[in-house]
């Protein structure tokens, strides 16, 4: 397994999650995703992203089938960044769709107590129809902001 | 032009003008002649007004203490007013400190961030002056030749974003700003330079009135009285009563005395307002120095029967100067033969204590009441008083002998009660110690 | 859908670090990497700076290749605005170094954390374009 076993835990908080890509041209691309799911017996994600976001997301999948997730915990900054291969992409299923405000309900309100304000965030996010995008991860870096921060994180199967 | 550009035009135009009624409202406020926080408190409420700047604050900076104090504030209570801080502490004294303004939004995020991040376990908020919660701050120096004369300080609780324009309005701003509180600043000092030098020529003219007081009134009676002695010795001369004759020279010489001891007060009082006096301290045997004064004075104690005792060890000595000390005993002494009665007796003591001689004069004289003991040392309140054997005075005397004992170090007590004679307690650097 | 391209000017709001902004690198070798950043300071029309403190592997992706995109939110009307960045040069000293450091020095002292945080460096991106998402 690439990521960390207590990762799983880590991950079904209401971090932030945010997908990058890039095309051939090394023009990246970042897109706000609006909830994930982990399967540990993978390494997969799927990453649930606003279709509105994901243009040139696809675009560039298409040359370059290299991405990147970001996942940020809000109050302590610890985040990691799994970068793999993109697997394939299909419409949101209705029990994910749920899972996605729920996640958003939970995340903005976190933003709330930081004394922004959750409808501008819902505003800003909320924009169906969504898309699943599974990627398998070949990588785990630290992102939290320290110095000496984006060394990889190898387990022992990894 | 199309609509679009011409509402563009429009937006800017108002724009422009709103901020010339700005600097018209703000240019009024500083040509009043109000005083310094007046002003300021005003300019703050402008600047509320117009920009939203709800809660602001105006520092002054001490620089030999390198403290900026609050002088105005907007939108706090007032205890806020006085409160200081540090140069290069917070918002307010970084800006000061470099002379650049600084302005920051999502403060308490930022915070968070950096306390999360330093991974130093507490999140060490230090309570900043002004609202404990502030998302938002600017810091202004107000400027005036390079030299930092103010900073100006607005916050807020919300996320508040002002444009690069408003931004650089505010800074534009600070000039005129920073001027007027400089002129104001300047205009306070010398207004208190002038109430000290006001008060300086008052006590200066206080002294000559004073002076031409003495001359008018006490020193013109000795004088005139030596005309009507000389036609009595004419006439007692002429009648040859010649017991009489003498009679009139003891007269004389006690005239020519008291004359003359009032024109040495008169000198060194006016050399001592005239800073004249030039100090020379030696340690001098008190007994010895304390019967020669009194040796003076012998005539005036005979004449009276007055009994002097003069109770102090040989050991004793005192740390004086000779001439200064000699003027306050001349006159305790005077002062004591004066208003002594017939027969009455006068006792000088002295013990030592440890640094201080403690030199008390006790006679058995009338006494001072107390309304006139406390006034006692004043020279404003100085009327010259008659002794019991209706000898003069110019009031001079005790005022002089508080200035002389305090210039040789020491300091002076008197205690007394009508009709149970006076005490006058001095204590004078013991002249062992040094 | 996009609306057209925009000026800086118009999204000062965006650029006062009130929410962190989102920014994407990509390696020579194509493989993109995604980070947070506090803040995207505003230098003039044209260009904007970041500083540099912790992020390795953003700087190691521009030092190769130039450019960055970053999602910047109005914390005003919570609008997100796509910037296309092209690294230009990196100062460690100079007005925009240290209007920046004095930021940073601003809160830091309000910590008594001014021994920890310094700015290593100001890094310049000209602007290639803006546009709202």
């Amino acid at each position: 397994m690439v990521v960390p076993a207590w990762h799983v835990d880590f991950l079904k908080q209401p971090l932030s999650f945010w997908i990058a890509t890039t095309n051939l041209e090394n023009i990246p691309e970042p897109a706000k995703c609006t909830g994930v799911s982990f399967d540990p017996a993978t390494d997969t994600f799927t990453c649930f992203v606003p279709s509105k976001f994901t243009k040139k997301t696809f675009k560039d999948l298409e040359e370059n089938a290299t991405m990147a997730l970001v996942g940020v915990e809000l109050h302590t900054y610890e985040g990691y960044q799994y970068k793999g291969q993109y697997i394939s992409q299909r419409e949101c299923t209705r029990e994910e769709i749920e899972y996605q405000h729920k996640y958003m309900k939970e995340f903005t309100d976190i933003l709330q107590s930081f004394g922004y304000s959750a409808a501008g965030y819902l505003k800003a996010y909320i924009h169906p129809p969504f898309v699943a995008l599974t990627f398998k991860v070949t990588q785990v870096f630290d992102q939290s902001p320290k110095v000496g921060t984006g060394g990889e994180i190898k387990t022992e199967k990894s | 032009m199309s609509s679009f550009e011409v509402e563009k035009l429009s937006s800017q135009l108002a724009e422009t003008n709103r901020k010339m009624e700005i600097f018209r409202k703000v240019s009024f406020e500083l040509n009043k002649l109000v005083s310094l926080p007046d002003k300021l408190q005003t300019i703050l409420a402008i600047l509320d007004e117009q920009f939203g700047l709800a809660n602001s604050l105006i520092l002054i900076p001490d620089h030999d203490k390198q403290l900026l104090t609050v002088v105005a504030g907007h939108g706090y209570d007032a205890s806020i007013i006085g409160q200081q801080v540090a140069f290069g502490q917070g918002l307010i004294g970084l800006a000061a400190v470099r002379k650049k303004h600084i302005n920051l939004t999502g403060i308490r995020r930022k915070q968070h961030y950096l306390a999360t991040v330093s991974n130093d376990g507490d999140l060490n908020f230090v309570k900043p002056i002004g609202l404990t919660d502030a998302e938002s701050q600017v810091a202004i120096p107000l400027l005036s030749n390079d030299e930092l004369v103010a900073v100006l300080m607005a916050e807020s609780r919300n996320f508040c974003v002002y444009d690069q324009a408003d931004e650089n309005f505010l800074i534009t701003l600070a000039q005129p700003l920073a001027v007027s509180i400089q002129n104001s600043m300047l205009y306070d000092s010398m207004e208190k330079k002038i109430k000290e030098r006001t008060a300086e020529l008052q006590h200066l003219n206080n002294t000559k009135d004073k002076f031409f007081s003495i001359i008018s009134h006490d020193l013109r009676g000795p004088v005139t009285s030596f005309q009507s002695l000389t036609r009595l010795f004419s006439y007692y001369s002429q009648e040859g009563q010649s017991d009489k004759i003498e009679t009139l020279c003891s007269k004389v010489d006690q005239s020519v005395d008291n004359l003359n001891h009032l024109l040495e007060n008169l000198l060194d009082w006016s050399l001592s307002q005239t800073n004249g006096i030039q100090c020379c301290f030696e340690i001098i045997p008190l007994r010895e120095f304390l019967q020669n004064i009194c040796e003076i004075y012998q005539p005036n104690f005979s004449s009276k029967e007055i009994n002097l005792i003069i109770d102090v060890d040989d050991a004793i000595c005192i740390r004086v100067d000779r001439h200064t000390l000699a003027t306050v005993f001349r006159n305790l002494i005077s002062n004591s033969i004066k208003f002594t009665p017939r027969q009455g007796s006068i006792h000088i003591t002295a013990v030592p204590e440890s640094e201080m001689v403690r030199i008390e004069l006790r006679d058995t004289g009338v006494g001072i009441d107390c309304k006139r003991l406390l006034s006692v040392f004043h020279l404003q309140e100085q009327r010259s008083t008659t002794g019991t054997e209706k000898e003069k005075g110019t009031g001079l005397g005790l005022t002089l002998v508080k200035e002389f004992t305090e210039l040789n170090d020491g300091t002076i007590t008197i205690q007394s009660d009508p009709g149970k004679g006076t005490l006058v307690t001095l204590l004078l650097p013991n002249g062992k110690q040094a | 859908m996009s609306r057209p391209e925009m000026k800086l000017e118009e999204i000062m709001p965006a650029l006062q670090g009130v929410i962190p902004s989102i920014v994407a690198t990509s390696s020579l070798d194509h493989i993109p990497n995604v980070t947070y950043i506090s803040q995207i300071y505003y230098v003039d029309n044209n260009h904007v700076a970041l500083s540099y403190q912790f992020f390795n592997k953003t700087i190691k992706n521009v030092r190769e290749n130039p450019m960055l995109v970053a999602i910047l939110t109005c914390p005003v009307h919570y609008s997100l605005y796509k910037v296309t960045l092209r690294y230009k040069e990196s100062q460690t000293s100079g007005e925009i170094f240290d209007n920046m450091s004095m930021q940073l020095d601003a809160l830091a002292i309000i910590q008594k954390k001014e021994h920890i945080f310094k700015l290593r460096a100001a890094d310049i991106y000209e602007v290639i374009s803006i546009v709202e998402v």
